[in-house]
């Protein structure tokens, strides 16, 4: 190296460094992870920017670095921790498709990360970065998750080769070993280990959820990662389903045993001299579901049609052939009727004043023959019913927004309908 | 999907609960080849395997069937528990657990915990295993019960891409599972109980700590026993020298993630030396190799510092931040740093070798 490059190359270093700690004052709880992210200064003719491989060692080409300020780089660094963080690689590799292109999903996976950049109005590089804008074309829509912009970005390079969109962050974000990257065990910069890194993981995730606790401004995609990492939660909609399913065969009660009653075999056995006391069988009756459906004023139209798909799903992951019964509620019952599948958009929907489910719950009450299920679709900003009314009925709640779970009574199961994307 | 390597983990975390005998349930969808691993495992450890199907059986094949005999009823085991009794050292490894209805669960329990099917004693060294399938994927699923979840370890179970080509062409992977050597396992076992006692302390909230929704509470959950579990399984991974990898499942499987994670944290900050220890003698203390523990530390001074502070400790910490810039992390000594200036005691300022090493990033960061 000749003297120059030396002190270029030591300039380069100073100022990726200050990037970090200005990375880290911006985003401190992600610490762990941005400083042990191993910096190696790369040949730019290899890395014109800057890439980080799976086992989180950055390289930088110097050029690249002494054309931007400190500021910019900050930015960079936290784009490539978030690619460390959604777990990028992890997830490329988990695509169950053949003939993979990791250049594709990484520009899918820069889009996410730096929407998240963006809406917390970070500065950018010279070099521009890409963004939802870029692919919005391809019918790629920013609530995807990066899977589903993925595959929709490969359907649309397929129809149009020319039009190639690519861009690569290193094998932190999938694909094969690059040929610029240090042997696992280099001596200088070992890889941090698979185990190293989830544990680094845990710990970020649990300061981004400590964070947000003590009431401080984190982007949601982080708090979302954090949270689904230590908080795993079910998706809402198989949710629903298993919980009506079961309610529904705790109803039919078409398996389950009881020695509450004798068994209807008893007198055979008791004939044959044996001395074997045998269970009852639960006897089945067909379910019952009523749904109490919010259409108060704060009920949008939108949200109206989410709710009768889901009346609709009700039915299919219920199999009721029956029906259910409908009760359009805002702050007293309207019309109640019974709805098959194939009719659920006939639902005469009144409504719009104040709101109060419990008059609906209630009103569900009355329905004869009686309902042993009874579903809430509600925003969930209502009063509920002071204490659980008598008898053995399920009580399921289905709410859209979040913040209002904690004010269902306990004796109700609640789900919560979230929009689903990363 | 699974990786190959999570897939090898999950292999090994089922052979440690079958080992250390902690009852194990795998949630995986059908036709994962669950039941061929749990005989490829029975096989390689010389035991008798009974498997049973959770969803045709009723409660009275479990918990016995009621018989009246001299004008006492008994509980008459069935054939099965019968051999198991026989062998003393067998595994169960009942299938569809989720999807059998909540008699049978409850039936279960007793299986399980202390290994007693009727009035027949299955010898406490038989290993229990069980297989469900995940709630949304289960044809007519039941929850199941929280007290019945809180007696196993829970691992995720599917088969990568991989494993399936390779079993496709013939071999389908195993893997090898070191019995532990007793005393060395008594050795880490102690260690363990203390590690989960000293974690507790810190976090008394995780001893119990009940899952809220439904879905969850059909899973690992943290109570006094998965606590013991817990510390049983991860000394026998010690124990074994098995990877760490292995050690994150049982722990995720028998106290759930959150909880698992927080005392991983723990576990592995533990060794790092005190704060207060570091800042009354700086000059013997070296830094740890790990960036991540090295941070850990860092912050873990400043707070001691900022809890009570006084010249010498200050000057002490500017000792450490010195270190931290000898060992080729001077950003994370600024980082740390801007926090340490805020705090100095009156008009005290650092020593000329801390400003030296800190002034050109300060510098070049633009903050001062």
């Amino acid at each position: 190296m000749s003297a120059i490059d030396v002190e270029k190359s030591h300039a380069a270093k100073l100022r990726i460094m200050a990037a970090r700690i200005l990375a880290q004052a911006r985003w401190p709880y992600v610490s762990t992870l941005l400083y042990s992210l191993k910096l190696v200064e790369s040949d730019p003719q290899e890395i014109p920017t800057m890439a980080v491989d799976t086992g989180w060692r950055l390289y930088y080409s110097p050029d690249f670095v002494m054309s931007e300020s400190a500021e910019a780089l900050a930015t960079v660094l936290l784009h490539e921790c978030m690619h460390c963080m959604f777990e990028h690689g992890r997830r490329f590799e988990a695509l169950p498709i053949a003939g993979k292109r990791n250049t594709i999903w990484n520009y899918a996976g820069d889009c996410a990360i730096n929407q998240v950049l963006d809406d917390a109005h970070m500065p950018w590089t010279e070099v521009t970065p890409v963004r939802y804008v870029n692919i919005e074309h391809q019918g790629v829509d920013r609530t995807m998750p990066t899977e589903v912009a993925y595959s929709v970005m490969v359907a649309y390079q397929l129809e149009h080769p020319e039009d190639e969109q690519d861009s690569d962050c290193g094998s932190v974000s999938g694909g094969a070993r690059r040929q610029y990257e240090l042997d696992p065990d280099d001596s200088d910069s070992p890889a941090n280990t698979i185990n190293q890194q989830d544990n680094i993981l845990d710990s970020v995730s649990s300061a981004i959820i400590s964070a947000q606790n003590d009431g401080e401004d984190i982007p949601d995609a982080l708090a979302r990662i954090a949270r689904d990492r230590l908080e795993p939660t079910l998706d809402w909609k198989k949710l629903l389903a298993f919980n009506l399913r079961s309610a529904v065969s705790n109803v039919a009660g078409r398996r389950d045993y009881t020695y509450a009653r004798p068994s209807r075999r008893q007198g055979a056995i008791n004939a044959a001299g044996l001395k074997f006391i045998l269970p009852a069988m639960r006897q089945p009756q067909p379910p019952c579901v009523a749904i109490v459906l919010d259409t108060s004023g704060s009920i949008s139209d939108d949200t109206l049609d989410v709710y009768l798909s889901e009346i609709r799903g009700i039915m299919n992951a219920v199999g009721i052939s029956s029906g259910v019964w409908v009760l359009p509620c805002d702050s007293k019952v309207h019309e109640v009727e019974k709805i098959r599948s194939f009719d659920v958009t006939k639902v005469r929907i009144k409504g719009g004043g104040g709101t109060d489910m419990s008059v609906g719950i209630h009103e569900a009450l009355r329905i004869r023959p009686r309902a042993n299920i009874v579903v809430t679709l509600t925003d969930g900003a209502t009063p509920w019913p002071e204490t659980k009314p008598v008898g053995s009925i399920i009580y399921l709640a289905v709410l859209t927004t979040k913040s209002f779970a904690s004010y269902v009574p306990q004796w109700m199961t609640t789900v919560i309908m979230e929009d689903v994307s990363v | 999907m699974m990786s190959l390597l999570e897939y090898e983990e999950t292999y090994l975390a089922l052979g440690v609960c079958v080992e250390a005998n902690v009852p194990v349930i795998l949630w995986g969808p059908p036709g994962q080849g669950k039941t061929s691993v749990i005989k490829a495992l029975a096989i390689k450890a010389d035991r008798h395997l009974e498997i049973i199907l959770a969803s045709i059986r009723e409660p009275q094949d479990f918990a016995g069937l009621p018989s009246i005999v001299n004008g006492k009823m008994t509980l008459v085991a069935p054939d099965w528990a019968q051999r198991l009794a026989d062998t003393n050292s067998g595994i169960l490894f009942t299938d569809e657990v989720n999807t059998a209805p909540p008699s049978v669960q409850a039936a279960l329990l007793r299986v399980c915990l202390d290994k007693v099917a009727g009035d027949c004693e299955l010898g406490l060294d038989t290993s229990v295993i069980a297989a469900a399938n995940p709630p949304e994927q289960a044809a007519d699923g039941w929850d199941l019960a929280p007290p019945l979840a809180n007696r196993f370890c829970h691992l995720d179970w599917s088969l990568p891409l991989e494993v399936v080509r390779m079993g496709l062409s013939g071999q389908w992977p195993t893997y090898d599972f070191q019995k532990p050597d007793a005393a060395r396992l008594a050795r880490e076992l102690g260690n363990e109980k203390l590690k989960v006692s000293g974690f507790l302390t810190s976090r008394p909230d995780l001893v119990t700590a009940l899952p809220n929704s439904n879905a969850d509470q059909g899973r690992a959950f943290p109570t006094p026993r998965s606590w013991e579990s817990a510390a049983m399984l991860s000394a026998f991974v010690s124990a074994t020298g098995l990877s760490e990898g292995v050690r994150r499942l049982v722990l995720k499987g028998s106290v759930g993630v959150a909880a698992a994670a927080e005392f991983i944290t723990y576990r592995n900050n533990m060794d790092l030396p005190d704060p207060d220890q570091v800042l009354a003698e700086p000059d013997k203390f070296t830094l740890p190799s790990r960036a991540d523990q090295i941070y850990v530390l860092g912050a873990g001074i400043l707070n001691a510092l900022t809890r009570d502070i006084s010249t010498e400790r200050w000057h002490a910490a500017g000792k450490i931040l010195e270190k931290m810039v000898e060992s080729g992390h001077p950003d994370m000594a600024v980082s740390f740093a801007r926090q340490w200036l805020k705090i100095r005691p009156g008009k005290e300022t650092p020593n000329t070798t801390v400003l030296q090493a800190l002034v050109p990033l300060l510098t070049e960061a633009k903050l001062i």
